[in-house]
C-alpha cells in the first residue's frame, strides 16, 4: 500500500512537472466532462421540472388535438392552442360529481413577452408546484376586481414592478402585437418564487380577459370603437370560452373513467389528457435527439481520452531517463506500468473534478437565465446514480487509455535496463 | 563498523558470458570478486560493455551463462520481480548524469529508495531513528548546504546533483554501491573531491563500491583496479583473477 502511494505520488508529481503539455489534454478532458455530465443533468432536470409542474393535476382538458401541445401550452405557456373550449362545456365538467376542483385557464395575451393567464381563485388555491407546494403571495392580495393583475415572481423582478403599478397587456406575443392600452391593469399582488413556469406568468380574472376584449373582434380592435374601462361593467363578462381546464379529481383512481367520459361526451369534441402520460410521450419524442446528443458527447470524450493516450505516449521518449532512474532504485517494470497508468488516472480524475466544478459554476450562472426563459429549474445537486455511473465509466476509460502507453513503457523498461539512451 | 553481516563477497561473478540476442559475445568474465568494504575501479572506454556489466550485476539483464552472486544471493535464483526488489534492497546506483528526478526536491530524491524498499527503510531507521535524520545526515556528510535540501533537483548544479545522487545511493545502507562515470561532467578538482566523499561515506556505511570510469586518473583512490579489456572475449583466457 505504501508502495502504491509512493508510485501514485511520483506519478502526480511527474505529471505536474509536465503541466505545459498535459494542461491542454486536461482541458479537453474538462470539456468532455462538462458536456457529458452537463447534458445528463439537463436531461434529467428538464424532465424533473416538467413533471413537477403538473403535480396534482389529474386531467388536463382542452379542445381536441395533440396531447403534448395541450400540456406545453396550458402548463408551460409554450407554443399556442389551436382551439378553445366553450364555457358551457367547461361548466359541465366543473359540475361533474367526481371532480374536486377545476382551474380554468384562458390565454393569448402577453405583457412584454410574459404570458398572461386568465383564471379564477382556484389557481392560487389548487395549483401545485415542486413536491406539492401551493402558491403563495409574497406581497399584496388575490385579484378581485376587473383590471387587477398579480405577477409571477420573475415578472416582478425582471420588470421592476411593485404593488400599485399600472401595466398594459397586449394581444398576442409577437412584434406586431396590438396593445390593450385603453384598459391598463393595476398590480395588486406578487407571487413568491417557485422555480417553475408560474414565475413567468401574469394572472388576471377571466372577467378581466373578457373586459379587455369587449371592443375587439377577430383578434383586432373594432375600428372607431373604444369602450372606457368603467363602461365594460355594463357588458356581460361571463367568459365565452377558455383555453384549457386543469382538473383535480376526488378519487385519482377513477381518472381513466373520467377521461373516457369527458372525451366521449356528446357535443364539442374534447381531449382529456393525463399530464404525466403526455409528458412521457413528449420525452419519448425528444428521447431520440437526446440519444444522439449523448452519443456525440461520448465520442467527444473518447476523442479526449485518445488524445490523453497519445500525449502520454509521445512523452514517453523523453521520460525514458526518468523511468530508468526509477528502475535503478528498485522499481519493477510493473511499477513503471503502474506509474504511467496512474498518471492517466490522475489526469482523468482531475479533469472530472475540474469539469464538475465548472459545471456547478455554469449552472449557478446560467440556471436563473434558463429558469426565466424556459421555466426549467437547473440546480447543481449531488450526482444522480446515472451521473455516478457516467463518471465511473470515464475514470475506467481513463485507466484503459493509460494502459496502452503503460504497456509500451513496461517493455521499454525491460529492454532499456540501466542504459539511459537519450 | 561493517554493516554487511555476511562474510560472502559483495559481488561474485563466475564464468559469466553475455551477448545481446543475435549478436556476438560482448563480455566474458571468468571471475570478478569484490569483498565487503572493498572498493574497485573498473576502467574501460565507452562502448566497452561497462553499462552492460552494471546491468548484469543489478539484475536488469541476465547473463547468457555463468552465475552472478550479490551479497551471497544468486541472481538466477530470483524471479524478475525478485531481482528488482533485490536491487532496490541491496544496491545503490549513481549514474553519469540525469540521476535525479527533476520534479522532486533534493531531500525527496534521497528518500525514494527507502520508500520503495522496506529493507532499506528498516536499516535507515535502525541507524538514524528516522528517515529524515538519515537523509539529513547523508546530505550533511556529502557537503550539501542545508539551504539546498528543499530545492527542486533541476535547480541544483551538476556537482550538487551528483552529491545528492550519492546520498540517495547510500540511503538505507545498501551493501553495494555501483557508480557509472559519475564524475565525467565535473572538473578535475571536483572529481577528486567527489570520489573522496563517496568513498568516505561508503566506508562509514559499510558499503562496497564498484566504480566504473574511463578516467584512469581516479583509479588510485580505489583498492582494486580492474580493466574492462580483460572481459573482452579474446582476452578472457588471460584474466589474471
Amino acid at each position: 500500500m505504501t508502495r502504491l502511494k509512493t508510485l501514485a505520488t511520483l506519478a502526480a508529481l511527474s505529471a505536474l512537472n509536465r503541466k505545459g503539455s498535459l494542461g491542454l489534454i486536461l482541458a479537453s478532458l474538462v470539456m468532455s466532462t462538462v458536456l457529458l455530465v452537463g447534458l445528463e443533468r439537463l436531461r434529467t432536470q428538464v424532465r424533473e421540472g416538467f413533471s413537477q409542474s403538473v403535480y396534482g393535476v389529474d386531467l388536463l382538458v382542452g379542445a381536441r388535438g395533440s396531447q403534448t401541445q395541450l400540456v406545453l401550452y396550458a402548463i408551460f405557456h409554450l407554443g399556442g392552442a389551436a382551439n378553445n373550449i366553450g364555457w358551457d362545456k367547461a361548466q359541465q365538467i366543473m359540475k361533474r360529481p367526481d371532480v374536486a376542483w377545476v382551474i380554468p385557464v384562458s390565454m393569448g395575451d402577453f405583457h412584454r413577452g410574459f404570458p398572461v393567464v386568465a383564471t379564477d381563485e382556484n389557481y392560487l388555491a389548487h395549483y401545485r408546484h415542486r413536491r406539492g407546494q401551493s402558491l403563495k403571495l409574497a406581497q399584496g392580495r388575490q385579484f378581485q376586481e376587473l383590471f387587477e393583475v398579480i405577477l409571477g415572481a420573475e415578472v416582478a423582478r425582471r420588470l421592476g414592478y411593485h404593488l400599485g403599478d399600472q401595466i398594459v397587456l397586449s394581444h398576442g406575443g409577437g412584434e406586431m402585437a396590438r396593445a390593450h392600452d385603453n384598459k391598463p391593469f393595476t398590480v395588486v399582488g406578487v407571487l413568491e418564487p417557485t422555480g417553475s413556469p408560474v414565475d413567468r406568468g401574469l394572472y388576471i380574472s377571466l372577467q378581466s380577459m373578457e373586459a379587455i376584449h369587449v371592443d375587439w373582434r377577430g383578434g383586432a380592435p373594432i375600428p372607431g370603437l373604444s369602450i372606457r374601462p368603467e363602461d365594460t361593467r355594463k357588458f356581460n363578462l361571463t367568459p365565452k370560452s377558455v383555453t384549457a381546464l386543469l382538473v383535480g379529481l376526488k378519487n385519482r383512481r377513477l381518472v381513466f373513467q373520467a377521461q373516457s367520459q369527458i372525451q366521449n361526451a356528446p357535443g364539442e369534441a374534447l381531449s382529456a389528457v393525463l399530464p404525466g402520460v403526455a409528458l412521457d410521450l413528449l420525452f419519448q419524442t425528444i428521447g431520440q435527439g437526446e440519444k444522439i446528443l449523448f452519443l456525440v458527447s461520448i465520442l467527444v470524450t473518447i476523442t479526449g481520452l485518445l488524445g490523453l493516450a497519445a500525449t502520454i505516449l509521445a512523452g514517453l521518449g523523453e521520460r525514458r531517463r526518468e523511468l530508468a532512474i526509477l528502475r535503478s532504485l528498485g522499481a519493477s517494470p510493473w511499477d513503471i506500468l503502474a506509474i504511467i497508468t496512474l498518471e492517466s488516472l490522475w489526469l482523468t480524475i482531475t479533469g472530472l473534478i475540474l469539469g464538475l466544478g465548472i459545471l456547478a459554476g455554469l449552472l449557478a450562472f446560467l440556471g436563473p437565465q434558463i429558469l426565466v426563459n424556459y421555466g426549467v429549474a437547473l440546480e447543481f445537486t449531488g450526482p444522480t446514480q446515472r451521473e455516478g455511473l457516467i463518471m465511473g465509466a470515464m475514470v475506467l476509460a481513463g485507466l484503459l487509455a493509460g494502459l496502452g502507453p503503460a504497456i509500451r513503457a513496461y517493455f521499454f523498461s525491460l529492454t532499456d535496463g540501466l542504459s539511459q539512451r537519450v | 563498523m561493517v554493516a554487511t553481516a555476511s562474510s560472502e563477497p559483495a559481488v561474485l561473478l563466475s564464468d559469466v558470458s553475455f551477448h545481446w540476442p543475435g549478436q556476438e559475445i560482448l563480455l566474458k568474465i571468468n571471475k570478478l570478486q569484490l569483498d565487503p568494504g572493498q572498493s574497485m575501479f573498473v576502467a574501460g572506454a565507452s562502448g566497452g560493455g561497462k553499462s552492460t556489466l552494471l546491468s548484469l550485476i543489478g539484475g536488469l539483464i541476465s547473463p547468457t551463462s555463468g552465475t552472478i552472486r550479490v551479497a551471497g544471493t544468486s541472481l538466477s535464483d530470483l524471479s524478475g520481480a525478485g531481482r528488482d526488489r533485490f536491487r532496490g534492497d541491496q544496491i545503490g546506483l549513481i549514474f553519469q548524469q540525469f540521476n535525479l528526478l527533476p520534479y522532486l526536491s533534493a531531500i525527496d530524491n534521497v528518500t525514494i529508495p527507502v520508500r520503495l524498499s522496506s529493507y532499506r527503510r528498516g536499516r535507515a531507521l535502525q541507524a538514524y531513528g528516522s528517515i529524515a535524520s538519515a537523509a539529513e545526515s547523508l546530505l550533511f556528510g556529502l557537503d550539501l548546504e542545508r539551504a539546498l535540501w528543499n530545492r527542486p533537483a533541476y535547480k541544483l548544479s551538476v556537482g550538487q546533483q551528483q552529491r545528492v545522487a550519492a546520498a540517495r545511493a547510500l540511503m538505507g545502507r545498501p551493501p553495494l554501491i555501483m557508480a557509472d562515470e559519475p564524475t565525467s561532467s565535473l572538473d578535475a578538482d571536483r572529481q577528486r573531491a567527489f570520489v573522496d566523499l563517496l568513498l568516505k561515506e561508503s566506508q562509514k556505511a559499510g558499503a562496497s563500491v564498484l566504480f566504473v570510469s574511463h578516467d584512469l586518473s581516479l583509479a588510485d583512490h580505489f583498492g582494486i583496479f580492474q580493466n574492462m579489456e580483460d572481459f573482452k572475449p579474446s582476452k578472457a583466457s588471460h584474466d589474471p583473477a
